[in-house]
């Protein structure tokens, strides 16, 4: 191997001295696997027994101490089980015996996920250590795997070899941070709502901003966190609906998108924020007022809600604030967010093209709702709290959509006491505040705050992608050793998959290795912060 | 020296046929070119290993046979091990009888799979005696003063 040319604990370089855990249940095989990773200059680490190790590895793996890729191996070579075992996310599938020339290559696969990973998470870390998993029993087989228990150091030295190496394109390979302005934040949400909530994706939305440093990746993973956001919103804001009382239980068919309700957030789009809360806090009656809102596509409304508090996000931030103080309005004023947010409000003044939208959350709503208690959480851990909104906001919109055949959000089904009239003005007025309360956090703690806590989604990903896979590892009794792929450069293709969460609803067979990582997020709910996630439930 | 070279020729004309007859397979050699002399007894050690987990799967297999109720399951398990664990060293014809073997298990086959039980453990254990007349003639060969010599 040829020397790098710089100074690290470890003086070889990629991929001499990869790691590789190997987990098998045949202590002839480890035998024979630990000598041959010796030949290849890694530095081969092994397991005998496989259960205790795949619990050890499946804790490890969540722990975020493990970052690897798997292989798996195995005496039986079938199409079906090999088939197998790439569902599960082997990034390749060796055939016992073993070759020396086959575990030669095996680096490439970390290599691989590695470069996937720097490009798709902005420099997150990488992972060289190689996971194999083969073995002979129903169950799973022995499997080996490349497993660093403290990959911090390993990595580093990774990224730097990894650079020097590739060499000619450091930028696409050093952490590229992005930080998400306001500015830019707002133009990501007005492409968002031009293109339509649902059918958005990336590349669409990297066109529309027009902002040529921006890369695809960086708006995929935006639109991730965008999503988990408005989803955690609308979460929020359930809980809000639900233990709020004050709701009316009026909920027009039609979300109060009428004309006047248009009109108000066409106001609203077009007046300051601040001029919008004042509509909003003022008195729930001049949502009335506005109410009359037909329907309309949610996702008008929601785009223009969003383009608007976009806008407004600075006086958002006011807003939220007095609004949060103000006892009196609040709840009333989340209500009618809430319904005209499902009512779709004003798609005449917005795009009328815009497809129908989940409901934008009421989410923010409900933490105006409870604003003392919300808000006392948020300052508390305003990071996370900016952060954690915005991920889950995204998929209370996706709820949304998937309630819109009533074009009624369930949430505002569950509340009685809801006048309809004031429903339309006042769910506008509601949604643009409750928006600008999604919005106006970031102000307050910019982007740049979110975007400190970026690595931390990714790399909680990685782990409930692991986790997850761990969980389908093992839950599946097949005869090769599945694989265990943590790190975050699981999603080769951020736009083709976004990680599926329980909101979302939707599993993707997990693949680890930047191969064909797909990812399998079982529950996203530990990517939250503890803290906000207490937050959100504190009635 | 003449006795040297009469157990290099001996050792050579044995693993020959050991790899004609099926006996030993690629495998086999692979594994004596990851010795070195770091670890001169690799080849010798990985046998052992081979060895004392056959010797588990094979009682384990007799036991899985004489339940009342049969577990093809587990019996087709163990075959699987063993016939990975065959091919670590590269014993052809054990494996071999290991692929015949699960498939009496898929049939869930009880006579057959007790007849390839059977005919696991005669080659399990020719095999075996092969192998350890291998060993003694590099002890043999150590011992004379030479080296053994390297097939393949």
């Amino acid at each position: 191997m040829d020397s790098c040319g710089f100074s690290s604990p470890r003086t070889e370089c990629f991929p001499a001295g990869l790691r590789v855990l190997v987990v098998d249940d045949d202590p002839t095989w480890l035998k024979i696997l630990e000598k041959m990773l010796k030949k290849c200059n890694y530095e081969g680490c092994d397991f005998g027994l496989r259960k205790k190790i795949e619990r050890n590895i499946k804790m490890m793996i969540r722990q975020e101490l493990i970052d690897c890729v798997c292989a798996v191996m195995s005496v039986d070579g079938e199409t079906s089980r090999v088939m197998k075992g790439v569902q599960h996310g082997a990034c390749d599938y060796l055939l016992k015996p073993i070759r020396m020339k086959e575990l030669r290559n095996i680096w490439q696969h970390v290599f691989r996920k590695r470069i996937h990973e720097v490009r798709d998470f902005e420099g997150h870390e990488s992972l060289d250590e190689m996971m194999l998993r083969g073995g002979a029993d129903l169950l799973d087989d022995g499997f080996f795997f490349g497993g660093d228990p403290v990959p911090g150091k390993k990595r580093k030295d990774v990224d730097h070899m990894s650079d020097d190496r590739v060499g000619g394109d450091p930028s696409s390979l050093k952490k590229a941070r992005v930080v998400w302005t306001v500015d830019l934040h707002q133009k990501f949400v007005k492409a968002v709502n031009l293109i339509g909530f649902e059918k958005v994706g990336p590349k669409k939305i990297l066109d529309l901003m027009g902002v040529p440093w921006l890369t695809r990746e960086n708006v995929a993973s935006h639109l991730q966190k965008y999503r988990l956001y408005l989803s955690r919103l609308q979460k929020e804001n359930e809980l809000r609906t639900t233990l709020g009382g004050t709701m009316h239980s009026d909920l027009p068919p039609k979300d109060a998108a009428a004309g006047p309700g248009n009109a108000s957030l066409q106001t609203l789009d077009t007046k300051s924020s601040k001029q919008n809360i004042s509509v909003h806090h003022d008195d729930p009656r001049n949502c009335e007022g506005i109410a009359k809102a037909s329907p309309t596509p949610m996702a008008e409304t929601k785009a223009a809600e969003i383009s608007d508090l976009a806008k407004s996000s600075t006086s958002s931030i006011s807003f939220d604030r007095s609004f949060v103080e103000s006892s009196d309005a609040k709840s009333e004023p989340t209500i009618q967010v809430q319904y005209s947010w499902s009512a779709g409000a004003s798609p005449l003044q917005f795009k009328p093209e815009q497809k129908p939208q989940a409901r934008a959350p009421p989410i923010g709503f409900k933490q105006e709702q409870k604003p003392p208690l919300r808000f006392k959480k948020e300052q508390q851990a305003p990071l996370f709290v900016a952060e954690h909104r915005f991920d889950h906001a995204p998929v209370a919109v996706h709820h949304r959509k998937d309630n819109k055949a009533s074009d009624k959000p369930s949430p505002t089904a569950t509340d009685p006491p809801y006048s309809k009239a004031k429903r339309g003005q006042s769910s506008k007025a509601t949604k643009v505040e409750s928006t600008a309360a999604l919005f106006c956090i970031q102000p307050e703690r910019p982007f740049t705050d979110c975007h400190t806590i970026d690595p931390i989604p990714s790399s909680i990903w990685s782990t409930k992608t692991s986790q997850s896979f761990e969980q389908n590892l093992y839950d599946e009794p097949w005869h090769i050793n599945a694989l265990l792929g943590t790190g975050s450069a699981l999603a080769s293709d951020y736009t083709s998959q976004y990680p599926p969460n329980p909101y979302l609803g939707t599993i993707d067979p997990f693949c680890f290795n930047g191969q064909e990582l797909i990812t399998d997020v079982s529950s996203l709910k530990f990517l939250i912060d503890p803290v906000i996630d207490e937050g959100l439930y504190i009635a | 020296m003449e006795i040297v070279g009469q157990l290099q020729k001996q050792f050579v004309d044995f693993s020959t046929s050991l790899n004609h007859e099926g006996f030993l397979d690629e495998q086999y050699l692979q594994l004596q070119k990851l010795q070195d002399e770091s670890n001169p007894d690799f080849v010798c050690e990985v046998v052992s290993l081979f060895f004392d987990d056959s010797e588990k799967l094979l009682n384990n297999l007799a036991t899985a046979l004489q339940q009342q109720v049969v577990d093809f399951k587990q019996v087709d398990a163990h075959v699987h091990q063993f016939k990975g664990s065959s091919s670590s060293i590269g014993a052809q014809r054990v494996k071999n009888m290991c692929v015949a073997f699960r498939n009496f298990c898929e049939e869930k086959n009880l006579d057959g799979c007790l007849r390839c039980l059977q005919q696991l453990k005669h080659e399990y254990f020719l095999v075996k005696n092969k192998l350890e007349t291998l060993f003694r003639l590099e002890r043999q060969i150590v011992e004379a003063g030479g080296t053994v010599p390297v097939i393949g």
